[in-house]
C-alpha cells in the first residue's frame, strides 16, 4: 500500500495539472486615466464660491486613475477589484479627540470632588482660614476651584480642536469604488458579494472617462447621486436571451448607504434597516441596438451618535487634571436622523447609424422616520432628475472619430428642511439645470479628447431672514465652466 | 491576357481571404451554432452552449477574416469591436476574448478545449479541430 503512495501522488498531480491547466486561470489588470484642464466664470458673489464648488482661475488636474484586477482562478469564480485615485484628499483625525461635555455637569463634578481637598490645603496654609466668615471662605474656594476647573476645560477644549480634520498634510488618497467575487454558476443565475457599483441606470454603470462621451457626468449619478454609487452586500445577476434580443436583472441585498452618502459604515440593526433593489433590463435587437431599463431601490439611511456620562472621581489640584471612573460610565446609542429611501429610474439609450439618444430619469423619495405630520405620515425629501443626451459619431480616418454632442439635465428637490440629516435645508437652491455641448474626439479606439461648454442654472431660493439671508437670483448663480479632458484607457 | 488572368486570379485570392470559420476541440458536444448566440459569444454576454463553458478565441484583425467574421457576424468595424471591450471592461463586464495572431495558433489551442470556440480563416481548417456549423 505504500509502495503505491507515490504513484497515487503522482497521478493525481497529474490529473490536478490536467484540471488547471483546462481552466486555465487568467489574471488581467487594465483600467482608465484623465486629466482636466477647467476654466470657470461666474458672479463674484456666488456662494458656491465659499462651498468650494467654483474655483477662480484656471485649473488642471489628474481626475482619475481606477485600476482594474480582475482574476479568474477558474471558469466559475472571478474577483475584480476597482482601485479609484481621489483627487481631494481624505480629511483625516490629526492628534487629540473630538469631546464634547456638558460643561456645568463637568463643573458641578469637579467642585465637589475638588471642595475638600481646597478646604483641607487653606486651612493648613492660611492660620485662622476656618474663623473667617462662611461667605468670605465660600468666595476663596470658589474662586480657587473656578480657576482650576476653566484651566482644565480649556485644556480638553484645546485638544478639541485638534481634533478637526486637516487635509493640509495629505496629498490625494485612493479608494475602492468595488470590490467583489463573482460565483459564473450560469448565464442566467450568478452570485456576487462584496462592494459593487449599483447597476441603476447607464451612467452609473459606464462611470468612466474612455465610456462616457461628455467631460461632466450627470449631476444626479455624481454629485447628487440618486442611487447609491456603489453598496455592499450581495448580488444576483444574469441574462437570457429570448429570440434575437436580450433581457438581463440584477438583485441586491445589501447595507445601503449613509447621510453623507457613503457606502460603508452602515451597520444593520434589524431587518429592516438592510436595503434590497432590482435593476431589470432589455436590449432589443432594432435599429442598431435598443436598451430599455428601470431600476428600483429602497433602504434606511441612519446617522447615530453615542454619548455618555462619565462621573469625574477625583481631582489632581497641582496638575489640574480631573480624572474619571469610567467602569461608571453607561453608553447610550441614539439616532439624530433615521429615513428610508426610495429611489426609482427609467432609462434608455438608442444607436441608429451613428446616432445616439441617451436618457435617464430618476427619483428619490426620503422619508423622515423620526418626524410625522399631523395625518401620521412621515415628512418626506423629494428629488426627481432626468437628462437627454443626442450625439452623432463622424469617422475621420480609419484612426480618428468625431462626436459633437449635446445633453441638458435638470436636478430639483423639494422638502429638504423635512430631513435635516441630507444636509440638504441651508442649502440656498431647490437644484439646477445644466446645458452641455462638446465634441469627443476618440483616437485609436483607447484615447480620447474631449472639449465641452457648460451652463449650469441654479434655481435660486431666498431666505428673508436668518443667518443664511440672501437675495440671489437665478443669474446671480449661473456658472459657466469651459473644460478640455484627455483620458485614455489602458 | 495576363493582366485578365492576373485580375480573376486576385479575385478569388480576395474572396478566400475573407471566409472566416468558427472551430472547436473534435471532442467538444458543439456541433452547431445560431448566429445571434455566436454574437453573444464574442460579447461575453454567454458563455454556455450545450452544457459546456465557452472559451472564445478571436483573431487578429491583421487576418481578413476577423475582419469578415466581426462584420458578417458581430455587425462591427474592428475599431468598433475593439471599443465595444474597452466600454465593457470599465462597466465590470468582463475582458475581451483571447486574442490570436494566426489562425494556426488559434487551431492548436482549441484542440484540446472542449469549450473553445475559435475564429479562424476557413482555408486553414484542418483535421485536427472541428468545424462549427453556423446558422
Amino acid at each position: 500500500m505504500i509502495s503505491k503512495l507515490p504513484v497515487l501522488l503522482v497521478s493525481g498531480a497529474l490529473a490536478l495539472a490536467s484540471a488547471t491547466r483546462a481552466d486555465d486561470a487568467t489574471f488581467k489588470a487594465y483600467g482608465f486615466a484623465d486629466a482636466e484642464l477647467l476654466k470657470q466664470s461666474y458672479n463674484a458673489d456666488n456662494f458656491l464660491v465659499g462651498y468650494g464648488y467654483a474655483t477662480p482661475g484656471m485649473q488642471a488636474y489628474l481626475d482619475h486613475v481606477n485600476t482594474y484586477l480582475d482574476w479568474k482562478p477558474n471558469t466559475n469564480v472571478r474577483v475584480l477589484a476597482e482601485i479609484a485615485f481621489n483627487p481631494n484628499p481624505v480629511p483625516s483625525n490629526g492628534s487629540g479627540t473630538i469631546l464634547t461635555a456638558d460643561s456645568s455637569a463637568l463643573y458641578t463634578s469637579i467642585y465637589n470632588q475638588a471642595r475638600p481637598l481646597v478646604v483641607q490645603e487653606l486651612n493648613q496654609l492660611v492660620p485662622g482660614f476656618s474663623s473667617y466668615p462662611p461667605a468670605i471662605q465660600e468666595h476663596v474656594i470658589d474662586s480657587i476651584i473656578a480657576g482650576q476647573t476653566s484651566q482644565a476645560i480649556a485644556g480638553i477644549k484645546a485638544n478639541a480642536l485638534q481634533g478637526n480634520p486637516s487635509t493640509g498634510s495629505k496629498d490625494h488618497s485612493i479608494y475602492l469604488p468595488r470590490v467583489h467575487a463573482d460565483l459564473l454558476l450560469n448565464d442566467a443565475l450568478n452570485v456576487r458579494v462584496g462592494k459593487f457599483i449599483t447597476p441603476s441606470g447607464i451612467w452609473n454603470v459606464d462611470h468612466g472617462s474612455p465610456t462616457i462621451l461628455t467631460i461632466k457626468q450627470p449631476y444626479e449619478t455624481s454629485f447628487i447621486p440618486i442611487f447609491p454609487e456603489s453598496q455592499t452586500g450581495v448580488q444576483l445577476f444574469g441574462h437570457m436571451p429570448y429570440g434575437d434580443h436580450d433581457f438581463s436583472y440584477a438583485g441586491w441585498i445589501t447595507t445601503g448607504r449613509g447621510t453623507n452618502d457613503a457606502d460603508f459604515g452602515q451597520t444593520p440593526r434589524n431587518l429592516d434597516d438592510w436595503a434590497f433593489g432590482a435593476h431589470l433590463q432589455t436590449d432589443l435587437d432594432l435599429l442598431d441596438g435598443v436598451r430599455l431599463g428601470g431600476t428600483v431601490h429602497t433602504g434606511t439611511i441612519r446617522q447615530s451618535y453615542e454619548w455618555d456620562y462619565v462621573p469625574v472621581t477625583s481631582i489632581d489640584i497641582s496638575s489640574q487634571i480631573p480624572t474619571t471612573d469610567l467602569a461608571g460610565s453607561d453608553n447610550v446609542l441614539a439616532d439624530s436622523a433615521y429615513m428610508r429611501e426610495w429611489s426609482y429610474g427609467l432609462d434608455t439609450k438608442w444607436n441608429w447609424n451613428h446616432f445616439l439618444v441617451q436618457a435617464e430619469w430618476n427619483h428619490r423619495q426620503v422619508l423622515n422616520l423620526m418626524r410625522q405630520n399631523k395625518s401620521g405620515n412621515p415628512f418626506q425629501t423629494n428629488f426627481n432628475a432626468w437628462y437627454v443626451l443626442l450625439g452623432r459619431q463622424f469617422s475621420l480616418t480609419s484612426s480618428l472619430d468625431a462626436t459633437p454632442y449635446t445633453m441638458y439635465e435638470q436636478l430639483a428637490w423639494d422638502g429638504t428642511d423635512n430631513n435635516p440629516g441630507l444636509g440638504y435645508a441651508l442649502v440656498p437652491i431647490s437644484g439646477f439645470g445644466t446645458w452641455i455641448a462638446g465634441v469627443n474626439l476618440g483616437i485609436y479606439n483607447r484615447v480620447h479628447l474631449k472639449l465641452e461648454y457648460s451652463h449650469v442654472n441654479l434655481y435660486a431660493k431666498n431666505f428673508a431672514s436668518g443667518e443664511v439671508a440672501n437675495t440671489y437670483t437665478d443669474h446671480d448663480l449661473a456658472v459657466d465652466s469651459y473644460a478640455a479632458q484627455f483620458s485614455v484607457a489602458f | 491576357m495576363k493582366k485578365l488572368i492576373a485580375a480573376i486570379f486576385l479575385s478569388a485570392s480576395l474572396a478566400a481571404a475573407g471566409d472566416w470559420a468558427v472551430v472547436t476541440s473534435p471532442s467538444s458536444p458543439i456541433s452547431s451554432i445560431s448566429k445571434a448566440d455566436l454574437k453573444r459569444v464574442f460579447t461575453g454576454k454567454k458563455s454556455n452552449l450545450d452544457g459546456v463553458k465557452v472559451v472564445p478565441f478571436m483573431l487578429s484583425d491583421a487576418n481578413p477574416a476577423a475582419v469578415a467574421f466581426l462584420q458578417d457576424v458581430m455587425e462591427m468595424s474592428s475599431d468598433d469591436y475593439k471599443k465595444f471591450w474597452v466600454d465593457a471592461q470599465v462597466r465590470g463586464d468582463g475582458t475581451a476574448p483571447s486574442l490570436q495572431k494566426t489562425s494556426a495558433t488559434a487551431m492548436l489551442v482549441s484542440a484540446d478545449l472542449p469549450g473553445a470556440i475559435a475564429v479562424v480563416d476557413k482555408s486553414a481548417v484542418n483535421a485536427t479541430v472541428k468545424a462549427i456549423t453556423v446558422h
